[in-house]
C-alpha cells in the first residue's frame, strides 16, 4: 500500500512537473508570438510627446544656435497672441459643403465652387490637398507631419516653408500693426474705432502684441500681394514750381570713367585693367 | 511807426534824441492800441476771456520754464482758442515724455509700394494746414537700381503702385539725436526731448526759419499764412508740442504723433501702411520690433554721413 502510495505519488509529482514544464513553454511561445505582433505594430506618439522629444532632440543639437542675431528661438520671442482668423472667413465651416468621405484630388477649374478665387499659390506648385487641407478633415488644416491645424493658427501651416518670414512676423518684423483692417483706407481717428477685438499690441508699440495672420494679409491661394492705387497727388506747396526730375544720364558714373581711361591709357600703363 | 519816423526835414527843433524817443513812446502806444483793438474786432462781442487769452499767450514763457500750473493754464488758453476760431472742443495734454524710452523708426523699402496711405494719415491726424499743402512726409519714387535723390519724383501719379522698374523711399522728420536744426535756432524755440523726438514750442518760435535751412531731409515746414481746416477734418486729440493747431508764421515738423506714442499708440502713418512696411519702438527696450529690425536687417540710414545720427533707419529684406 505504501508502495503503491509512493509510486502514485512520484507518478503525480512528475506528471505536474511536465505539465508545469509544458505550460511554461507555452506562455514563453505565447509571450514571443505577442511581442513580434508588437513588432509588427508602429509605436505611435501624441502630438505633445512628439514635440517635446523634438524640442529635446534640437536642444542637444543647437545649444547654442537660435534665429535670432541674439540667439533666441522661435519659442523665446516676446509675447504674442494671434488675432483669430475664423470669424473673418464667410464659408467655414468647410463642412457646410464639403463631405469628409469624399475626396476629389484632381487639377481643375473650381468655377462653380470657388468662383472667386484664383489659385496660383507657389507658381503651380501646389494643389488643396498638398499641404495645406485635408480632404477627410476639411473644419482644419494639416501640417506637412499629417498633424491638424487649427484656422486661427494657419501661421503655423505657412511657417513651414516661409520660415524665414515667420521668423521676422514672430518677432516683429514682418507685418502689419494696423488697426484698421476692414477698412484700409480710413485712419481711426480714436483707440476705440480699432475694428478688432483686442487691442494690445496692434495700435501700440508697447505691451503684448496681437499680431494678424498671414492670411488676413495675404490671399493664401494667391499670396502676392495686389497692386495698390495711391493716395491722391500732393500738391505742389504754394510758392513753389513743380520741374520734371531731371532725367539720368546714359551711363552710371563707374562706366564714364572706365570709358574715359580707356580712351586715355595713362602713360604707365597703371589702368591696364580698364583698357582691356 | 512810420509817420514819427519821417520827420519834416526843415523841422530844426527837434534834435535826434528827443525825435527817437517820442517816436518810440508814440509807437508803444499804437501796438497797445493796436493789439487791443484787433483782439476786439476778431470776436464781435468783445470777449474779457478772449482779452485775458491774448495777453496771456504774449506773455506766455518757454514750455520748459513754465510751472505745471501756468502750463495748465496754456492749455486751457490753446483750448478755448481751438474752440474760437475752428468751432471744435478739443482735449490738448502735455504728456511728459515716458521713463527709459526711446523712440526709433524703421521702414522697409522692399515692402513700401508708394501708396502715400501714410501721407493721407498723417495730415489727417496732425492738424495740418490744408491750403498750404504741408506734408510732413515726402514719398519719392526713384529708378530701381538708383538712389538719387535729386532726380526722385515726389510728385508721382496715373494708374496703380508699384510701377515697373520703380523703387519708393518716404523721407520724414529723422528726429536726429545732433539735429542741425535744433543748434541753429537763435530763440531755443525747438529741442530734443528726452524720448528722443524733436520737438517745436509754436508759441515760442519767431519764424526765422534758420531750422528749415539747416534741415537735410527737407523736414521742417513752415505756415506762411493762416492755417485753414474744417472743423470737421480737425482731430481733437492734441498735444501742446504735436498736433494742435499752430498760427501762421512758425515752423512745423513730424513728432512721430507724439500725442499718441506718450500715450504707448503707435504713429499715424505706421497705422495706415497697407503693406507693414513701416517699424515703430522703443530703442531702449531689447524686445521691441525696431530692436529686432536693427539687429537682424541690413539698415541703412539717409546721409549719415552727414553725422547728424538720425534715429529713423531703411532696411531690405
Amino acid at each position: 500500500m505504501d508502495a503503491t502510495l509512493a509510486r502514485s505519488s512520484a507518478a503525480v509529482r512528475r506528471a505536474a512537473i511536465f505539465l508545469t514544464a509544458a505550460l511554461l513553454t507555452a506562455a514563453a511561445a505565447l509571450a514571443t508570438a505577442s511581442g513580434s505582433r508588437a513588432a509588427d505594430k508602429a509605436p505611435s506618439q501624441t502630438p505633445q510627446q512628439a514635440s517635446k522629444t523634438m524640442q529635446e532632440l534640437m536642444k542637444s543639437r543647437f545649444a547654442n544656435v537660435g534665429v535670432t542675431a541674439r540667439g533666441q528661438s522661435l519659442n523665446q520671442a516676446p509675447p504674442y497672441k494671434v488675432l483669430p482668423r475664423k470669424p473673418a472667413l464667410t464659408k467655414f465651416p468647410c463642412t457646410g459643403c464639403h463631405d469628409n468621405s469624399f475626396v476629389d484630388r484632381r487639377v481643375r477649374k473650381l468655377a462653380e465652387e470657388h468662383p472667386t478665387l484664383q489659385f496660383d499659390h507657389g507658381n503651380g506648385r501646389l494643389w488643396c490637398y498638398d499641404a495645406c487641407h485635408n480632404g477627410r478633415d476639411m473644419d482644419r488644416l494639416v501640417s506637412l507631419r499629417g498633424r491638424p491645424v487649427d484656422y486661427d493658427e494657419s501661421y503655423k501651416v505657412c511657417g513651414q516653408c516661409h520660415f524665414e518670414r515667420q521668423k521676422d512676423w514672430t518677432f516683429g518684423g514682418h507685418g502689419r500693426r494696423a488697426g484698421a483692417f476692414a477698412e484700409p483706407r480710413k485712419v481711426p481717428e480714436k483707440h476705440e474705432e480699432l475694428k478688432v477685438a483686442e487691442r494690445e499690441r496692434i495700435g501700440h508699440w508697447k505691451g503684448e502684441r496681437l499680431l494678424l495672420n498671414c492670411t488676413a494679409c495675404h490671399d493664401p491661394h494667391s499670396p502676392a500681394i495686389r497692386p495698390f492705387t495711391p493716395s491722391p497727388v500732393p500738391e505742389v506747396r504754394a510758392g513753389l514750381v513743380r520741374t520734371e526730375a531731371a532725367p539720368l544720364p546714359e551711363s552710371q558714373e563707374w562706366q564714364r570713367s572706365l570709358s574715359k581711361t580707356a580712351a586715355e591709357p595713362s602713360p604707365r600703363g597703371a589702368n591696364k585693367g580698364a583698357s582691356r | 511807426m512810420n509817420r514819427s519816423t519821417q520827420p519834416a526835414p526843415e523841422d530844426k527843433g527837434l534834435s535826434r534824441r528827443s525825435l527817437v524817443k517820442r517816436g518810440g513812446w508814440f509807437a508803444a502806444v499804437a501796438a497797445f492800441l493796436g493789439v487791443g483793438t484787433a483782439a476786439a474786432q476778431k470776436a464781435a462781442p468783445a470777449d474779457d476771456q478772449q482779452i485775458a487769452d491774448t495777453f496771456g499767450t504774449f506773455f506766455q514763457k518757454h514750455y520748459k520754464a513754465m510751472t505745471p500750473e501756468e502750463l495748465q493754464a496754456a492749455l486751457g488758453r490753446i483750448e478755448r482758442r481751438v474752440r474760437r476760431e475752428h468751432g471744435v472742443s478739443a482735449k490738448v495734454g502735455a504728456e511728459p515724455p515716458l521713463p527709459g524710452v526711446v523712440f526709433g523708426y524703421a521702414i522697409n523699402l522692399s515692402k513700401c509700394k508708394g501708396t502715400r496711405r501714410c501721407v493721407e494719415a498723417c495730415v489727417a491726424e496732425n492738424n495740418q494746414s490744408r491750403n498750404s499743402q504741408i506734408q510732413y512726409i515726402r514719398v519719392l519714387e526713384m529708378e530701381r537700381g538708383t538712389m538719387a535723390l535729386a532726380r526722385s519724383e515726389p510728385y508721382f501719379d496715373g494708374g496703380t503702385v508699384p510701377k515697373k522698374d520703380k523703387v519708393y523711399l518716404p523721407i520724414q522728420c529723422m528726429q536726429c539725436d545732433d539735429s542741425p536744426c535744433t543748434r541753429a535756432c537763435p530763440v531755443q524755440a525747438t529741442w530734443t526731448e528726452p524720448d528722443g523726438i524733436t520737438v517745436i514750442d509754436y508759441d515760442w518760435c519767431i519764424g526765422c526759419r534758420y531750422c528749415m535751412t539747416t534741415c537735410p531731409y527737407w523736414a521742417r515746414h513752415f505756415n506762411w499764412n493762416q492755417p485753414q481746416i474744417k472743423p470737421e477734418e480737425i482731430n481733437t486729440d492734441m498735444h501742446y508740442l504735436g498736433n494742435r493747431p499752430r498760427q501762421k508764421g512758425v515752423m512745423e515738423k513730424c513728432t512721430f504723433c507724439i500725442q499718441r506714442t506718450r500715450k504707448g499708440r503707435q504713429p499715424a502713418c505706421l497705422e495706415a501702411c497697407p503693406t507693414g512696411a513701416r517699424v515703430f519702438g522703443n530703442l531702449l527696450d531689447a524686445d521691441s520690433d525696431i530692436r529686432y529690425v536693427l539687429e537682424n536687417k541690413r539698415v541703412f540710414r539717409l546721409k549719415e554721413e552727414l553725422g547728424t545720427e538720425p534715429k529713423f533707419w531703411y532696411y531690405t529684406d
